[in-house]
């Protein structure tokens, strides 16, 4: 790892500031669990580091108007284990338990997942099919961004250079839909080599929307809107998601690699789609 | 680039020390205050050999600022034997022959400390789980899996929670 000044700001307008002044040659760390592997491979060399975690409230979990807050710099653990969380949108805290290992899990935020915007995360699909928003603060003022467009690359992210994201807000209750997340890895505790996040609002046996987000299938999440159609309006009936599955196939452009082949990792895409959808449904 | 001042509790001990910013925590334990337990194994997250316990929760030492430690109470694997006497962990690691090289262990060890303080009666699979962080490249995990769950179980009397 190269050398760098490092700067712990104690509030959000004294990051944005530093952020700012630095443009371009500034990095914001939150749990680092990303960002400092590729500062020791040197794929970021940052001169400055922007550290969050002096920032009083930003890793808060609360609720309000039907929807949970979770603070950018919530650890992945605090979201698995917050009562509030199991107790208003119960997937969030599936997904958080299963992402890398409990030590990672300690340090990695959500909000530091999101940014860093590797195509094989967990958070960013997850967010995308349960319809979450963030809200992004920079020197100019605040911002509501939705999590579909977030990612523009790979890892890469729709925020300015001076801006930072430092809350998450979810549907949940009665608003949350009936959400799951499948994924696989070689090894447990390894990045996703295909993930599938599905959420559906149900009323009775009919399927009144879907949402089917690939992780590990391209360069940002895909939204899977064919396979969303062939649930929406519909009993979810074996056909349904037969059919769901098949359009996650056509739509997937994971690329070949040691994990696997293209075509091996969109059958996989496929068979997760299907248990994505059984399982949101129980 | 200068170098920051921090202060590390560390073992019930308090340090201060001036590091780089770029300085990683495993390395001020192992190189600043010759705490060689935890180890340099893949220095990228992924095998746990360099495990400790910050503020009670186990991180990986690799992946961890020296300065983001700043202020934090640290447990390493040389802090666990009291007076001589080993932790049940590292006794019931012994006799059920789940240290082979002994590279894993160390970090093994405080994770799984850390496990049993968060749930004191873990089922099998919650264990696996559990040391999914932690790699081994001898045992095949079995003994390591027994000997936790022997500690969980009461065998070796209560287990001492991390401070």
């Amino acid at each position: 790892m190269r050398d760098f000044e490092y700067f712990e700001p104690k509030s959000v307008a004294e990051a944005c500031s530093i952020l700012s002044e630095h443009e371009g040659e500034a990095k914001v760390l939150a749990g680092g669990q990303s960002l400092l592997v590729l500062m020791k491979e040197r794929v970021y060399s940052p001169k400055y580091v922007v550290d969050l975690k002096g920032v009083v409230g930003l890793d808060e979990i609360s609720r309000s108007n039907g929807q949970l807050q979770i603070g950018a710099l919530a650890t992945h653990r605090a979201v698995e284990l917050s009562p509030l969380v199991k107790e208003r949108c119960p997937s969030l805290a599936t997904v958080a338990s299963r992402i890398g290992a409990l030590q990672i899990r300690n340090r990695g935020t959500i909000g530091g997942s999101v940014c860093h915007a590797d195509p094989a995360g967990d958070w960013a699909p997850v967010l995308i099919a349960l319809g979450a928003q963030g809200r992004a603060v920079s020197s100019k003022g605040e911002k509501t961004v939705s999590f579909e467009d977030f990612a523009t690359d790979y890892y890469a992210n729709a925020l300015a250079s001076d801006e930072i994201l430092v809350e998450i807000r979810v549907p949940a209750g009665a608003s949350c839909p009936q959400a799951a997340y499948e994924k696989f890895s070689l090894r447990e505790g390894e990045m996703a080599m295909a993930g599938v996040a599905v959420a559906l609002t149900m009323e009775g046996q009919i399927c009144k929307e879907a949402r089917v987000v690939l992780a590990a299938a391209g360069p940002r999440p895909i939204r899977a809107t064919q396979a969303e159609q062939a649930l929406s309006g519909n009993t979810v009936d074996s056909r349904a998601i037969a059919a769901a599955a098949t359009l996650v196939r056509e739509v997937a452009k994971p690329v070949g690699d040691i994990r696997g082949s293209e075509a091996y990792k969109k059958e996989i895409l496929a068979t997760l789609t299907k248990r994505a959808i059984a399982s949101a449904l129980r | 680039m200068q170098d920051r001042g921090i202060t590390l509790t560390v073992n019930g001990q308090s340090h201060d020390l001036s590091v780089k910013p770029s300085m990683l925590l495993r390395d001020v334990l192992r190189d600043k205050l010759n705490l060689t337990g935890a180890k340099r194994g893949c220095d990228e997250g992924m095998c746990g050999a360099c495990t400790v316990i910050m503020n009670g929760q186990a991180v990986k030492s690799c992946m961890v600022l020296a300065v983001e430690a700043n202020g934090k109470n640290i447990l390493t694997i040389e802090g666990l034997a009291q007076n001589g006497t080993l932790h049940p962990l590292q006794q019931s690691f012994m006799d059920h022959f789940a240290v082979q090289c002994g590279f894993c262990s160390p970090g093994m060890i405080l994770t799984a400390l850390t496990l049993l303080h968060d749930e004191s009666s873990p089922t099998e699979d919650e264990v696996r789980l559990g040391i999914v962080g932690n790699l081994c490249r001898c045992t095949g995990y079995v003994k390591i899996v027994q000997a936790i769950m022997d500690v969980a179980a009461g065998q070796y009397g209560p287990a001492a929670t991390p401070s």
